[in-house]
């Protein structure tokens, strides 16, 4: 017999079995599309990911959100007024971006040199050094007046390297070592002595111990040194030295810190370097100045005069911006303000060092609330700095989260897309600089923030500086010596 | 034939089975190509991990701030000179308070499977499994939940390290913290603490060596009449001692000088010329008339450049004291100011109660001792002109011009025959031949330890190789002894003591010989060729070949947050071979007055009083440590807030987190916990807080806030269950074996 259909059996187990495969390949179906979109999910969220990283080391590397070489955004080159509310020499400070060759001089050195510290002194008036390296055919070897910027001079071999200040007396010391301002200053003639001291230890002075020879209240006075200026500078020809002051570890310090900010300080000068300056505190006067005024305030309103009365320049205190913080072992409580260098049981170099009377951290980058650094007061955010022993780190972290970079990035993103955002801070410890991004994006399966934090190696901002063409754009270099170099930022007329 | 119409329900069992396989492999592919994304997120992790790795091992300072990390010791077992707190290695440092690396607990690390059981096998070796450290990692103070950050997927990423063992240099030998830094010029640096650079001569400066001139000025009278002159400052505090012991009393460095203080600049200075002339320090030299060629002949003598660095620091002093140009009488303290021309002289200084007498200046000179007034220094009982008159009378010998012959300059406005007389340009040649000589001896002479390295340019030469010599042989037996001290400890029990009295060192080993190394901290002249290892060991400027050092980093992606005592699990065991120990402070009775945590010989729970230096080895405590709980949370609810219960950043760090357990024990106790360890002598705080056991605490007994959100996080497995890590990327690499500081 002929059988024509499907039994009612088959009929059900054909059913049943396209029910089973409708299913399975619903539910593949469905599965498959979650998968995908998880996939997608995933994969858009690790390409953010990775564009957030790698915009973070680029910005890292090339700084383009300081300065754009090749576009119109250089908020941090030129010069800005200090706000002295007058015009002339030692008025300005340089943007950090600014190329060496137009970095204003400072005071009472002439224009014509290069770099940020320039000196044009005659040098038939000042001669270098007693000392005549007679390996050399008794040539001068120690060329103090060339003080702009150039990294020869720090090597460990010129006496120019080494510093000359009392290292170890407080900067408000009562000079119980000698006044060692008349070796190492600013300025050649240095005005050295009271006035200075008679003031900053006026703060000290319920410290001293009353020993039964002393009235309470007591100020200490060191009284002047003299017209040390005034003597003759020439070596003679006997050879023995006289007046000598050198002045070019001084001021390197003082204008790679002006020009350069902090942390431009730090990329510049050698890692052992001794942040310390004799001669740049300014002066004291007992009528409306300020223990820690500007020299050339004083200078602008007629209050300074070499030695007037209680009006005095001093030269022999050291630079106040120049101060780092240590604590007695025994006494941790006690904060002395002294110039740090290296940690002969650590190694860590230049730990301590530049703090101005704002306890913030030394660091650049625009501020929380995505100010330039127009101000007149401190141009660079890195003039804020703190160093010194770890119990004031808490305030160098506060600083640096006070002053995080932020920048959002994809704008033009998809809209699908996930929102991305880096977060970038840029600071200087123990005389290294560090580099810390964080990048965040929200995360498309939890709609949750992420981040992942990087503290990653960088161009240094010197290097940053030298990347840069003098005339614009980028700097292309192809060898040392090469013709074809171009001349950067840092590149000496 | 029949003929077919339509298929058999073989024929339809048979595509659907096909197409069910194809389903279900496509379905496979899918996790497949989710784990490849996982993957490849992971792998940028890796990257930007090993970025952080490379940077902190850049920034990670090896040590803190010097706090008396005490480098020397009577005995070389008694600090650990090769502790690997200060190893330059790039898993130790790491792995540091600071680093980007955590330890995970040992006992969730075991259940973690991997490929050929790798990470068992590196557990089962002595390593750490490590979790990276959710904050950031920028080596400042210890980082604490400051902000509260945001998921960090990071923690699932887990590293460990393959490796042998390499010998590294060792930062000093372990009896002498070489190199000694000392600003120039300066006088001779006197005290046993000599860790760092910036406490001065006056503070941790320890340089008394062999050279018996140099032992005089400190310990022994000069004049045999009354011993007012010698550099220490003894009962009649007078010399240098006195000079700088004026002002040192508070604060290091004179704030405060009193009395005197020109007076005693003069005796210092006569000191020095004593000095200076015992040593036979060329006349040229002596009397600041020296050029370079001077220099040149004679900077190799050590005894030269310590001579003429005593010289310099007390000429310098003169100058604050004596004005360049001729001055007058500076009244004692009832007078006031006087003007002279267009100075103005200030009010007296109250303390120089006894004036200055009438000067006539650097520039004409100062005439040493001088005529100064007698009746001035009566009631002081210090007969100093006479002292400073016999004290010179005995210079010439060396000299061959005695300096009762010596003439006072021509038209000098008050001239004394047989008076040395100071000029300011002899104090600044004084003050540049003594910068020029110390520089080129140091710089030529690494191995030589005579003569302080000068603070004002320090140089990687002042540091010599020094490793240990880890192959004793039958002439260079191991050194070992008793641990300084432990006898006479009457604070130590007798159990203790019969426990731990014998103590091993290797000998150091230095790429040279070391020529004059002083004496030891007991006043023992090192007799270095007795002590040093076999040279024909020294290994450090061998060249090698990389393969010979290299490690492996392995990173592997495992989420092991998901199970449920994630946090709650104890810390990894900590390696003890980081802690710093502090040296026995030995008492001239014998009796050690100084005992801390991490010293051998005591069990700090013995004694409550005994306190953790915690702050002194920040880089050897826990890990863990900012995310430890004080307390036990085992009993609190899933995602309780557990800020109160973590440790936090020490002391007062972070403002933000005051809710924190070290914030409040500060504020309650007065103590930082940084600095003065927990001490188990307070059972609560303040508020009735109970304090928890330190030995619980530092061990993370009670586990740890590991991700930093201040809640108490649990996963959903039990901790039965196990996980398999998934690799992810695999770094080769070496350490350095030397400390390296690279901007």
């Amino acid at each position: 017999m002929r059988r024509c259909g499907f039994t009612l059996i088959e009929l059900i187990i054909a059913m049943a079995l396209g029910i089973a495969v409708l299913f399975v390949a619903t539910a593949a179906v469905r599965m498959a599309m979650q998968t995908m979109q998880a996939a997608n999910r995933l994969s858009v969220q690790n390409q953010v990911m990775r564009t957030g990283f790698l915009l973070a080391n680029e910005e890292i590397d090339f700084w383009t959100g300081f300065d754009e070489p090749v576009a119109s955004s250089q908020p941090l080159r030129g010069t800005v007024d200090r706000g002295l509310g007058r015009t002339g020499p030692d008025t300005t400070y340089a943007l950090p971006f600014t190329e060496l060759t137009a970095i204003p001089p400072p005071n009472e050195l002439a224009s014509g040199g290069r770099g940020f510290a320039v000196d044009s002194i005659d040098p038939l008036v000042y001669r270098e050094t007693v000392f005549r390296d007679t390996a050399h055919g008794g040539s001068l070897l120690l060329k103090d007046r060339q003080r702009g910027f150039d990294q020869r001079p720090y090597q460990a071999n010129d006496p120019r390297r080494w510093y000359r200040g009392q290292i170890m007396e407080p900067d408000s010391g009562e000079r119980k070592c000698g006044r060692y301002g008349l070796v190492s200053n600013r300025h050649l003639g240095p005005v050295l002595g009271f006035g200075d001291d008679h003031r900053a230890l006026g703060n000290f002075s319920q410290r001293v111990p009353r020993d039964g020879h002393k009235a309470p209240g007591v100020q200490i006075l060191t009284g002047p040194y003299g017209p040390y200026g005034g003597l003759d500078w020439d070596l003679g020809s006997g050879g023995a030295l006289k007046a000598r002051t050198f002045t070019w570890y001084e001021n390197q310090t003082v204008y790679a810190f002006e020009a350069l900010g902090t942390y431009g300080m730090f990329d510049y000068l050698p890692s052992n370097h001794w942040y310390r300056s004799y001669g740049g505190s300014g002066y004291i006067e007992a009528n409306g100045g300020t223990p820690e005024g500007d020299y050339a305030t004083g200078i602008a309103s007629g209050t300074i005069a070499p030695v007037v009365d209680r009006y005095v320049r001093i030269d022999e205190r050291p630079d106040l911006r120049f101060r780092g913080f240590i604590t007695n072992a025994n006494e941790p409580w006690y904060v002395e303000y002294q110039s740090l260098g290296r940690d002969p049981s650590t190694f860590a170099t230049s730990f301590g060092s530049v703090a101005l009377n704002d306890w913030f951290a030394f660091q650049i980058g625009k501020d929380a609330n995505g100010t330039a650094y127009s101000q007149s007061s401190m141009i660079w955010r890195s003039h804020r700095s703190l160093a010194g022993p770890e119990r004031h780190w808490f305030e160098y972290v506060g600083g640096l989260r006070e002053t995080t970079w932020v920048r959002n990035l994809l704008a033009d993103r998809p809209s699908e897309w996930p929102a991305l955002r880096m977060e970038l801070q840029r600071g200087v410890l123990r005389g290294r600089q560090f580099n810390l991004a964080r990048v965040r994006w929200t995360d498309l399966q939890s709609n949750e923030e992420q981040e992942v934090v990087v503290t990653s190696l960088g161009t240094s901002f010197r290097g940053a500086r030298q990347q840069r063409a003098r005339g614009g754009g980028w700097a292309a270099w192809y060898a040392p010596g090469d013709s074809r170099n171009s001349p950067h930022l840092d590149t000496p007329p | 034939m029949i003929s077919r119409r339509g298929f058999s329900l073989f024929e339809v069992a048979v595509s659907i089975l096909v197409v069910a396989v194809a389903v279900l492999g496509f379905a496979l592919l899918l996790p497949a190509a989710l784990r490849t994304h996982e993957q490849s997120r992971f792998s940028l992790y890796a990257n930007a991990q090993a970025l952080s790795l490379i940077e902190s091992f850049a920034t990670v300072p090896v040590a803190n701030g010097g706090l008396k990390c005490h480098l020397e010791a009577p005995n070389p077992w008694d600090i650990p000179a090769g502790r690997r707190g200060f190893d330059p290695d790039l898993e130790i440092k790491s792995s540091a308070i600071r680093g980007p690396l955590r330890p995970v607990p040992l006992d969730v690390a075991y259940r973690i499977d991997s490929a050929g059981d790798e990470i068992r096998a590196l557990l089962d070796a002595g390593g750490y499994l490590y979790y990276s450290n959710p904050r950031a990692v920028t080596q400042h103070r210890v980082e604490a939940p400051d902000d509260p950050r945001p998921p960090n997927e990071t923690i699932k990423l887990l590293v460990g390290v393959h490796g042998a063992a390499q010998v590294n240099a060792v930062a000093n030998n372990p009896w002498k913290a070489w190199p000694y830094y000392q600003p120039y010029p300066s006088p001779p640096g006197r005290k046993a603490q000599p860790t760092h650079a910036s406490a001065g001569w006056e503070g941790d400066s320890y340089e008394a060596d062999a050279d018996p001139d140099l032992a005089r000025l400190w310990e022994t009278d000069l004049a045999a009449t009354d011993g007012s002159w010698d550099y220490d400052r003894g009962a009649n505090k007078s010399g240098i001692g006195w000079y700088n012991w004026l002002g040192t009393q508070h604060e290091r460095w004179g704030k405060s000088l009193t009395g005197m203080g020109w007076l005693q600049a003069k005796g210092q200075f006569a000191l020095a010329l004593w000095y200076a002339w015992r040593k036979g320090l060329p006349a040229d030299l002596l009397f600041g008339r020296a050029d370079m060629a001077d220099v040149d002949a004679a900077y190799r003598n050590g005894d030269w450049v310590q001579a003429q660095r005593f010289l310099a620091h007390a000429a310098m002093c003169m100058t604050r004291h004596f004005a360049l140009e001729a001055t007058p009488a500076r009244p004692g303290q009832s007078m006031g100011g006087v003007r002279t021309g267009s100075i103005w002289w200030p009010p007296p200084v109250t303390g120089e109660m006894y004036g200055t007498p009438a000067s006539p200046g650097l520039l004409a000179g100062i005439a040493i001792p001088g005529n100064d007034d007698p009746s001035l220094f009566s009631d002081r009982s210090l007969p100093v002109p006479n002292n400073l008159t016999s004290l010179l009378s005995i210079l010439p010998a060396g000299l061959g011009t005695p300096f009762s012959s010596l003439a006072p300059p021509s038209g000098h406005p008050n001239p004394l025959p047989g008076h040395f007389y100071l000029t300011h340009d002899m104090i600044v040649n004084y003050h540049e031949t003594s910068l020029a000589m110390v520089m080129r001896h140091t710089a030529e002479w690494p191995y030589d330890l005579q003569v302080p390295r000068p603070l004002n340019r320090m140089i990687m030469m002042d540091h010599p190789l020094m490793e240990f010599d880890l192959i004793p042989d039958a002439s260079h037996p191991i050194l070992s002894g008793q641990i300084a001290g432990v006898s006479n400890d009457t604070n130590i029990a007798a159990s203790v003591k019969a426990l731990a009295v014998q103590a091993q060192q290797w000998r150091p080993l230095a790429a040279e010989s070391f020529v004059n190394p002083g004496r030891d901290l007991e006043g023992v002249v090192f007799d270095w060729p007795t002590l040093e290892g076999n040279r024909a060991h020294f290994t450090l400027t061998q060249r090698f070949a990389a393969t010979e050092r290299a490690r492996e980093m392995v990173f592997w992606a495992v989420p092991w947050t998901d199970w449920e005592d994630w946090e709650t699990a104890p810390s990894a065991p900590v390696d003890a071979s980081r802690y710093f120990r502090v040296r026995p402070d030995v008492h001239p009775a014998g009796k050690m007055t100084d005992v801390y945590m991490g010293t051998p010989w005591r069990d700090y729970t013995a004694n409550s009083t005994a306190m953790w230096f915690d702050g002194h080895q920040w880089s050897a405590r826990n890990p863990e440590k900012p995310s430890l709980f004080a307390f036990p949370v085992a009993g609190l609810p899933t995602d309780s807030n557990v800020l109160k219960e973590t440790i936090g950043a020490d002391n007062r760090h972070d403002q933000n987190q005051q809710e924190a357990w070290a914030h409040r024990f500060s504020e309650q106790t007065g103590y930082r916990i940084a600095d003065q360890g927990y001490r188990p002598v307070w059972s609560t705080l303040g508020d009735g807080t109970p304090v928890s056991d330190p030995k619980m605490v530092f061990s993370g007994r009670y586990g740890a806030d590991r991700n930093g959100n201040q809640l108490l996080d649990r996963g959903t497995l039990p901790a039965s269950v196990r996980l398999r890590a998934t690799e992810v990327a695999r770094f080769v690499y070496y350490d350095p074996r030397l400390t390296l500081t690279v901007r």
